[in-house]
């Protein structure tokens, strides 16, 4: 049931912003993730990818909580998280402005020697950052890494969100971006 | 004729227009090094943070100069958080530069460390310390107040030694200046991220090599460009990095700052590296988004003080 596998990966990505496990979230959460990738990249938020993905997750918040018509100070409930992300980026026109953005910053930040690829040890980086358990990433890797040139293209890792956060097509390879689901 | 000057010189590449102030000689890092390339977000609730701010300052007697500008630096190095952080911050860095005017122009400088350490309250400084101190201590652990007190006698030491060393003559070495430096500078200001952000980064954490790296290197880069942007102030005095390059090997002004530019840009490299080998991976998610929050404040530091002094009118 494909409504199933999106409130399913929904229901992951809340808890990569939940990581107290107390069943809500607020901005500082997302800024939160936002610093634990910076920092596990050695980047500050005052470069110029450092900032973009400030920026950009910054613009993710504001765009759900006005998509449920809150303040930006609000807390959300996974409920609300994903009746947010689904009027926002899956059936309202945010994904390319708003999210898209985002999901570059993290992709350039995982590019570290801008040659617009990225190995499995930035992908570990990444997904240690969400909170990937070590054992999964080799497998979530081999299986974006559509070629298997033992590299992602910067492009083929903003794909692989896309379909993660938005898609519903069970075969799509971007639902391993976060391991097996 | 001036507004023609202005609007010309807007065409001319910034490197080649003389520096108005000492502040703006430090631009070029801008263009140098990747961790100062973009300006720092401005906390949404910055005006809410200065009201705070003259009320606090009107209650403890002592003077938000708004020129200063304090509030604004503040409001950028917590420019993510809620504006108690940035108030609060901004709290201390009003009382940490009228200690720093004290230290300079006070009629009996050092006499108010002790005071300090002790908890008395003579002097309007002290009186506000007490009022921070009460605020800020309150959500912490006893080991991070001993750290705090810690750095505020590393501070009275370094001081001593800049006072002895005025004193008698004396001019440290380019060797012996980044630990004072360090220490005149005020260390437990980097503790005060913590609790602005409500979180204590681990003991064994924050004392580890890459931690204290992190936080050395951040503290040199601040402390270099401040006393490249003070250089017109200092009317002599040797604790400068400028002023001890100059001496140490007979640099010319020019390329004395040339010269402090590049260590900055290599510390700015150090706080990387440092940051890269922070053990997140060793502590739970939750402890290791916290504590990415205090290093990102960090790293955030220098670009944030850098846009303040240029437009601070402290360095005008």
């Amino acid at each position: 049931m494909p409504i199933d596998l999106r409130d399913h990966k929904l229901d992951r990505a809340f808890g990569h912003l939940d990581v107290d496990g107390g069943g809500e979230i607020e901005r500082e959460d997302l800024l939160g993730l936002g610093a634990r990738l910076l920092v596990g990249f050695g980047e500050s938020p005052t470069s110029l990818t450092g900032r973009r993905l400030v920026d950009g997750f910054d613009g993710i918040w504001a765009a759900l909580a006005a998509a449920l018509d809150r303040d930006g100070d609000g807390r959300l409930t996974a409920a609300e998280f994903k009746a947010g992300m689904t009027v926002a980026f899956i059936e309202g026109g945010g994904f390319d402005p708003v999210f898209l953005p985002a999901a570059e910053a993290v992709a350039d930040l995982c590019d570290q020697n801008r040659d617009g690829q990225i190995g499995v040890h930035e992908f570990r980086m990444l997904l240690s950052a969400f909170g990937t358990p070590y054992d999964d990433v080799a497998e979530a890797f081999d299986r974006l890494d559509r070629d298997h040139d033992g590299t992602l293209t910067v492009s083929e890792l903003v794909t692989a969100v896309r379909e993660y956060y938005t898609g519903d097509d069970p075969h799509a390879a971007g639902n391993w971006l976060f391991g097996p689901l | 004729m001036r507004s023609v000057l202005k609007s010309l010189s807007s065409l001319i590449p910034r490197s080649r227009v003389p520096a108005r102030t000492s502040a703006e000689l430090l631009l070029p890092l801008t263009e140098r090094v990747p961790a100062m390339a973009a300006p720092c977000r401005m906390h949404p609730s910055v005006y809410a943070v200065e009201a705070a701010l003259i009320d606090w300052a009107r209650r403890t007697g002592l003077r938000a100069d708004a020129g200063a500008g304090y509030h604004r630096l503040a409001a950028r190095a917590f420019a993510e958080f809620d504006a108690a952080a940035a108030a609060l911050f901004a709290q201390w860095l009003t009382w940490l530069f009228h200690l720093d005017d004290e230290l300079d122009e006070g009629p009996c400088p050092l006499e108010v460390f002790p005071g300090l350490l002790n908890g008395t309250a003579g002097h309007p400084l002290e009186a506000a310390f007490a009022d921070l101190w009460r605020v800020t201590s309150a959500r912490m652990s006893d080991h991070w107040r001993s750290r705090f007190a810690g750095h505020l006698k590393t501070q009275y030491d370094a001081c001593r030694t800049e006072a002895e060393n005025r004193l008698t003559g004396r001019t440290p070495t380019l060797r012996e200046y980044p630990a004072l430096r360090r220490g005149t500078v005020g260390p437990y200001v980097y503790d005060l991220i913590e609790p602005c952000l409500r979180v204590e980064v681990p003991a064994w954490l924050h004392g580890g090599p890459p931690w204290q790296e992190l936080v050395a290197a951040c503290s040199d880069v601040v402390a270099w460009c401040n006393d490249v942007a003070s250089l017109p102030k200092e009317h002599g005095d040797p604790h400068n990095l400028v002023v001890l390059a100059t001496h140490e090997y007979g640099l010319d002004e020019h390329a004395a700052v040339a010269w402090v530019l590049d260590r900055i840009a290599e510390r700015c490299a150090d706080m990387h590296a440092a940051t890269m080998a922070l053990p997140l991976g060793d502590v739970d998610p939750k402890t290791a988004r916290d504590v990415s929050k205090v290093a990102c404040a960090l790293l955030a530091a220098p670009r944030a003080h850098l846009d303040w002094l240029l437009e601070s009118s402290r360095y005008a």
